[in-house]
């Protein structure tokens, strides 16, 4: 009967749809080029965003060399990783191996890295120089200074926290610095995603219970976390923060997106980073392949200000 | 009425809804996004998170056990601020190392229950029972199993013993805010932390096990 073998394809193809492993990125070393379209204006602030360095040699690598080739395309003055950076032993030949020969061209550069704490990562790295973290669990700094950065107040501070741990004594901290600071646009960044469509991790509810109405209430504007190995924006959420996960930078889970509504746009078929660039009101990001492709890019703007361009939805 | 002709065309609808269904359930396991579901369960989580920032009910008795416990606490950072200023800040691994070193050796005779004191220990479980039970538990459950060195791929297996070291290659535990906003505070030189249902007193510095409470938490499953 026609319909019986109608029925008979639509179970095939239903479970070769349900279980079908998703295509591996290739194996061949990717040519390292970077062409980005971010605007490059004088005296903006321009960063880049990296997150779960620590597990796949070949993926940290490939990724630290694309990070580098974009560097040279454009100039950016530091990097925020976002946790899960050295999985495993930590000795200096470790870190070495694991973190300061991959990124070395960066470092020559002087690119600063700013890092924060993921559940693999030993919490002594806080003293590892080259993270920047001076030696504290979670710490704010102001981006360099030039263009939005102005001279005392104002342009661009970030609120870098431990999510493995957000005690009480952390969450006054972070309290009193979003207070505190006269930033026009508050930034923060930590491992554990408050949003995320990652089938193996999901949002962390909790820390989205005691973090986000800090967020909505001293207004910080966006967030980055990794933790789910893919690349996923969410849309405005509370506040009109946009909340980033950028979990690819060396670790990969392959199909673990699971798009939903919060979601604007994702990635999950291969390693991946972002740069960011913000002028005044408006922010810039690019989010890159290991491969150097361009998996996403848009604007937005700091919430309640005027909008120059149109946001990326 | 139906005849036969329609019900054969809507047997394949029924089954792709079917197959879809099955889809569904077959691959979104315990991560998930901001779907309905989702947004009901942050809202739970939040009014649990709420409940657990104001308190939570204590007998005089059960007060009286938490303030030796912090009066142990307050001992040990007392000797770990001693050493420190000794030893100088413990910003290498061979200065950890060597800070670890001397505080064990400083508590030799130290014994499993020295700070989580025998009376302290069913206020601690009840404490932390209240955030672990329950359907509104359920991303505190799951928060508490990652970086779990019981639940995460062995990188660093974690021996539970007094003055033993927590390894540098073992995960640790995601300790979820309700927990910490229940149990006593601690001072930055320690931490609470997770292996398995065990509850764990670890020098965040030295890396070192300083206490350790058994089965502390109720069963985590998540399923």
């Amino acid at each position: 009967m026609a319909h019986a073998w109608f029925s008979r394809l639509l179970v095939v193809v239903g479970l070769t749809l349900c279980s079908a492993p998703a295509a591996p990125p290739s194996a061949a070393a990717p040519p390292v080029t970077c062409t980005l379209s971010l605007p490059g204006r004088d005296g903006s602030v321009r960063f880049a965003v990296v997150g779960d360095i620590g597990r796949d040699l070949r993926g940290r690598g490939d990724v630290a060399k694309e990070v580098a080739a974009c560097h040279d395309a454009f100039r950016f003055d530091f990097v925020i990783l976002l946790g899960d950076n050295v999985y495993g032993s930590d000795t200096p030949a470790d870190m070495a191996k694991k973190f300061a020969i991959p990124y070395k061209p960066l470092l020559d550069a002087g690119v600063v890295f700013h890092a924060v704490l993921g559940n693999h990562d030993n919490p002594n790295e806080r003293f590892y120089a080259p993270f920047n973290m001076g030696g504290e669990r979670y710490y704010t700094f102001r981006a360099p200074a030039g263009g939005t950065a102005k001279p005392n107040e104002g342009g661009v501070r970030f609120f870098a926290l431990d999510t493995g741990y957000l005690d009480k004594t952390q969450l006054d901290w972070l309290e009193k610095e979003l207070k505190s600071s006269s930033g026009d646009w508050k930034i923060s960044f930590f491992h554990h995603p408050l949003y995320s469509s990652g089938r193996t991790h999901g949002s962390a509810l909790e820390s989205r219970a005691v973090l986000e109405p800090l967020f909505v209430k001293h207004g910080v504007s966006a967030v980055f976390s990794g933790h789910d190995h893919l690349y996923e924006r969410s849309r405005p959420q509370k506040g009109g923060i946009v909340y980033w996960v950028s979990g690819a930078g060396g670790s990969l889970r392959v199909g673990d997106l699971r798009a939903t509504d919060t979601t604007s746009k994702g990635f999950d078929r291969d390693y991946q980073f972002m740069i960011v660039e913000i002028t005044r009101d408006d922010l810039y990001f690019e989010a890159i392949s290991r491969t150097g492709e361009t998996i996403d890019s848009g604007v937005v703007h700091r919430p309640g200000t005027p909008a120059a361009v149109p946001a990326t939805p | 009425m139906d005849d036969h002709a329609s019900i054969a065309r809507r047997r394949p609808a029924r089954l792709l809804i079917g197959l879809s269904v099955l889809c569904l359930a077959v691959t979104v396991p315990a991560g998930s996004g901001e779907g309905p579901a989702e947004r009901k369960e942050a809202v739970r989580v939040a009014k649990k998170v709420e409940k657990a920032d104001k308190g939570a009910r204590q007998t005089e008795e059960e007060r009286e056990a938490l303030r030796r416990f912090q009066e142990g606490v307050a001992e040990y950072a007392e000797l770990h601020a001693r050493l420190v200023a000794r030893l100088g800040t413990p910003e290498s691994v061979a200065a950890q190392k060597a800070l670890a070193h001397a505080l064990a050796a400083s508590r030799a005779k130290a014994r499993p229950g020295d700070i989580f004191r025998p009376e302290s220990e069913p206020v601690f479980r009840r404490l932390i029972a209240e955030q672990l039970e329950g359907p509104d538990a359920l991303d505190a459950r799951r928060t508490l199993l990652e970086g779990n060195p019981r639940d995460e791929r062995p990188l660093g297996s974690v021996v539970l013993r007094v003055n033993g070291e927590y390894p540098i290659g073992a995960p640790r535990s995601t300790v979820p805010p309700s927990v910490l906003l229940t149990l006593p505070p601690l001072p930055a030189c320690l931490h609470y932390r997770f292996v398995g249902r065990e509850l764990v007193l670890v020098d965040s510095v030295a890396g070192l096990i300083v206490d350790l409470l058994p089965a502390a938490a109720p069963d985590l499953s998540v399923s």
